[in-house]
C-alpha cells in the first residue's frame, strides 16, 4: 500500500514546481534503491518514473539558472547515495543493475563525491561492460562532462572514458554535463589526450543551440582551433566542425521562440556572435591551408 | 541515583510510585536478572525489551524523566564519547530503548520532550558519539532531543542488529516519521535509516521494507491513513 502511495505520489511530482520536488529529494533518493531492486526483478515501472522526476527536475532547474553555474545545493540526488552507487557499480553487479546506475549517473552529486575518487573509476570500468544504446551514450557523456567540471575530480577520470565522446550521442536540450562543459579546464583536459577524434567529438557535442558556452572556454577553443585543425590533413574535420556550426547558427536564427526550452533574447544573441566568431577562425584556418 | 534506587526498590512500590508498571517492571526487571553470562544477560534483555515494547504507550512525561535520569545514572562522557559504566550495561539499555519508544510516539513540541530534554542537553553534549549494543537506541533517542538545528552527522553503515530488534527499530522510526511530519519534517536521520536500509542487498525483512517505504511516503506527505490501514502496524500511525 506504501508503494502504491509513492508511485502515485511521485508520478504526480513530476509536473510539481521545482521547489516541490527538490524539497523531496531525501525521500526520492531513499525510495531509489528499492526502485533498482525492483528493476533487477525485471520491474522497470518504479525506475522508470523516478527517470521521468530526475529529467523534470533538471529541465525546471535549467529554467532557473539559465546561464549560472549550478550550486551543489540544487543538484538533485541526495549526497547519501554514495555508498549504494559504489556498490551498484561493483564488478559482481548485475549488467541490468550497472546499467540503471549509468543512466541515473547524470543526476548524482559527483561534486558531493570528491573523497571518493575510487567511485569514479567504478563508474568508468562499469560504462565500459554495459551494452551501448543512445541512452546510455548520453548518461555516460553527461556525466563524464560534469565530472570533469570539478577540477578535483577530473583527473581521477579513467583515461579510456574520454573515448565515449567519439560516440557522438545526441544530447537532450537540457544537458548538465554540456551546459556545463564548456569550460577552459575541460578544453585543456581533452586536448591534452592528444587525440584528435576526442577533441573533434567533443566540440560537436558542446556546440549547441541550447547551451551559451562559457567564455572563458572560448578563449581556450580559438587558440586550439587554430593549432589543432590546421594544417591540410585536417580538412575533413575542419568541414565536420563548420557543418555543426552551421547548423547551430541555423538554429539561432530561428529566436529564442523556437529554443524551448532554451536560451533568451539576449543569450541567443550572444550565442550568435561568439558561435560565428569560431566560425570565422575555422574559415580562416582553412583559407591559410588553402592559399 | 535511579539505577541505584531500581537496585533497591521493592517493585511493587515503585511502580506504584511511578504510576506506570511496564517501564517500571521492566527497569527492575533488567537490573535484578542474575546470569553469569554477560553477553546471554544483554541478550536477555534484548528479548525482555521487544516483548514489553508493544506494551509501552506512553504521554505521561515521568516515564520519560525516569528513564533519562536512570540512563544518565549509567553512563559516563568522555571525549565527547559517551560510555556506559561497567556493570550498568542493562540498566542503560533498557533505559535507551524506553526512551526511544516513549519520545518516538510524540511530537516534537511535547512537555514530554521539552522536560526531557532540559535534562538530558545539561548533561550530554551535541556532538558525541555513543557506544554499546545499544548504540543506535541511544543515537536515535539522542537526535529527537539535541537542538534539530544542529547538525549531528552519524552513518547507518554499521548497523547490522538482529531481525527482530531491526523490526521493531524500523516501525519505531515510522512513528518517529509520523509525528515529526505532523510538526513539520520528517528527520533526515530517518530517512538515511530508510536509505540504508533499501540500499541492502540482500534486502532486510520484509516489516523493515514495509516501513522504510512508509517512512518515504509520509516523508512525500502521502496520505498517511490509508497508510495506516493496510501497510502498516496500527500502533505506528497514531491518528
Amino acid at each position: 500500500m506504501a508503494l502504491t502511495l509513492i508511485s502515485r505520489e511521485l508520478k504526480t511530482m513530476v509536473e510539481a514546481d521545482e521547489d516541490s520536488i527538490h524539497q523531496k529529494r531525501k525521500a526520492i533518493t531513499a525510495f531509489f534503491p528499492y526502485a533498482f531492486w525492483r528493476k533487477r526483478d525485471g520491474q522497470h515501472e518504479l525506475l522508470d518514473t523516478i527517470f521521468h522526476l530526475f529529467g523534470a527536475m533538471v529541465i525546471q532547474m535549467r529554467h532557473e539558472t539559465l546561464g549560472l553555474p549550478l550550486s551543489d545545493g540544487r543538484m538533485f540526488m541526495w549526497r547519501r547515495i554514495g555508498p549504494l552507487v559504489a556498490t551498484l557499480l561493483n564488478e559482481e553487479s548485475p549488467i541490468p543493475l550497472k546499467q540503471a546506475i549509468i543512466l541515473a549517473s547524470p543526476y548524482l552529486p559527483w561534486k558531493n563525491f570528491t573523497n571518493n575518487k575510487n567511485l569514479i573509476r567504478l563508474w568508468g570500468a562499469a560504462a565500459s561492460t554495459v551494452p551501448y544504446t543512445n541512452d546510455i551514450g548520453r548518461s555516460v557523456v553527461d556525466a563524464l562532462l560534469q565530472i570533469a567540471d570539478d577540477p578535483s575530480l577530473q583527473p581521477h577520470i579513467p583515461a579510456g572514458t574520454w573515448s565515449w565522446l567519439t560516440k557522438q550521442p545526441s544530447l537532450p536540450p537540457i544537458c548538465l554535463g554540456r551546459f556545463r562543459g564548456s569550460t577552459e579546464s575541460i578544453v585543456r583536459a581533452v586536448r591534452a589526450l592528444g587525440d584528435i577524434e576526442i577533441l573533434k567529438s567533443y566540440l560537436l557535442l558542446i556546440w549547441s543551440e541550447w547551451d551559451e558556452p562559457r567564455w572563458i572556454g572560448l578563449y581556450e577553443m580559438d587558440a586550439l582551433l587554430r593549432e589543432e585543425f590546421g594544417g591540410t590533413g585536417m580538412g575533413y574535420h575542419r568541414q565536420d566542425l563548420l557543418r555543426r556550426l552551421d547548423y547551430v547558427l541555423g538554429r539561432l536564427d530561428l529566436g529564442p521562440e523556437h529554443l524551448h526550452p532554451g536560451p533568451d533574447t539576449r543569450a541567443v544573441w550572444r550565442m550568435k556572435e561568439e558561435y560565428g566568431k569560431l566560425r570565422e577562425v575555422l574559415l580562416d584556418v582553412d583559407g591559410e591551408v588553402t592559399i | 541515583m535511579i539505577s541505584e534506587q531500581l537496585e533497591q526498590m521493592n517493585a511493587d512500590t515503585f511502580a506504584t510510585q511511578l504510576k506506570h508498571e511496564p517501564i517500571t517492571i521492566l527497569l527492575l526487571s533488567v537490573t535484578r536478572t542474575e546470569t553469569t553470562d554477560q553477553s546471554r544477560r544483554l541478550r536477555d534483555t534484548r528479548h525482555q525489551l521487544l516483548d514489553l515494547w508493544d506494551q509501552i504507550h506512553l504521554t505521561d512525561p515521568t516515564p520519560a524523566v525516569i528513564c533519562v535520569d536512570a540512563l544518565l545514572g549509567c553512563i559516563k562522557v568522555n571525549d565527547d564519547r559517551v560510555m556506559v559504566r561497567p556493570g550498568s550495561e542493562r540498566v542503560a539499555g533498557a533505559a535507551s530503548v524506553c526512551l526511544l519508544r516513549i519520545l518516538s510516539g510524540v511530537g516534537p513540541g511535547s512537555g514530554v520532550v521539552g522536560g526531557t530534554r532540559r535534562r538530558y542537553t545539561g548533561v550530554i553534549p551535541c556532538r558525541v558519539d555513543f557506544e554499546g549494543p545499544f548504540r543506535y537506541s541511544m543515537i536515535a533517542f539522542h537526535a529527537l532531543l539535541i537542538d534539530s538545528r544542529e547538525r549531528w552527522p552519524f552513518e547507518w553503515m554499521d548497523y547490522e542488529p538482529c531481525a527482530q530488534e531491526y523490526a521493531s527499530f524500523a516501525n519505531t522510526l515510522v512513528q518517529v516519521a509520523y509525528n515529526r511530519r505532523r510538526y513539520g519534517k520528517v528527520p533526515r536521520w530517518v530517512l538515511r535509516f530508510s536509505l540504508h536500509s533499501l540500499s541492502q542487498d540482500p534486502p532486510p525483512p520484509d516489516s523493515v521494507v514495509a516501513d522504510c517505504l512508509s517512512i518515504i511516503a509520509i516523508d512525500l506527505g502521502c496520505d498517511v491513513s490509508s497508510v495506516k490501514s493496510v501497510a502498516l502496524d496500527e500502533r505506528c500511525v497514531d491518528t
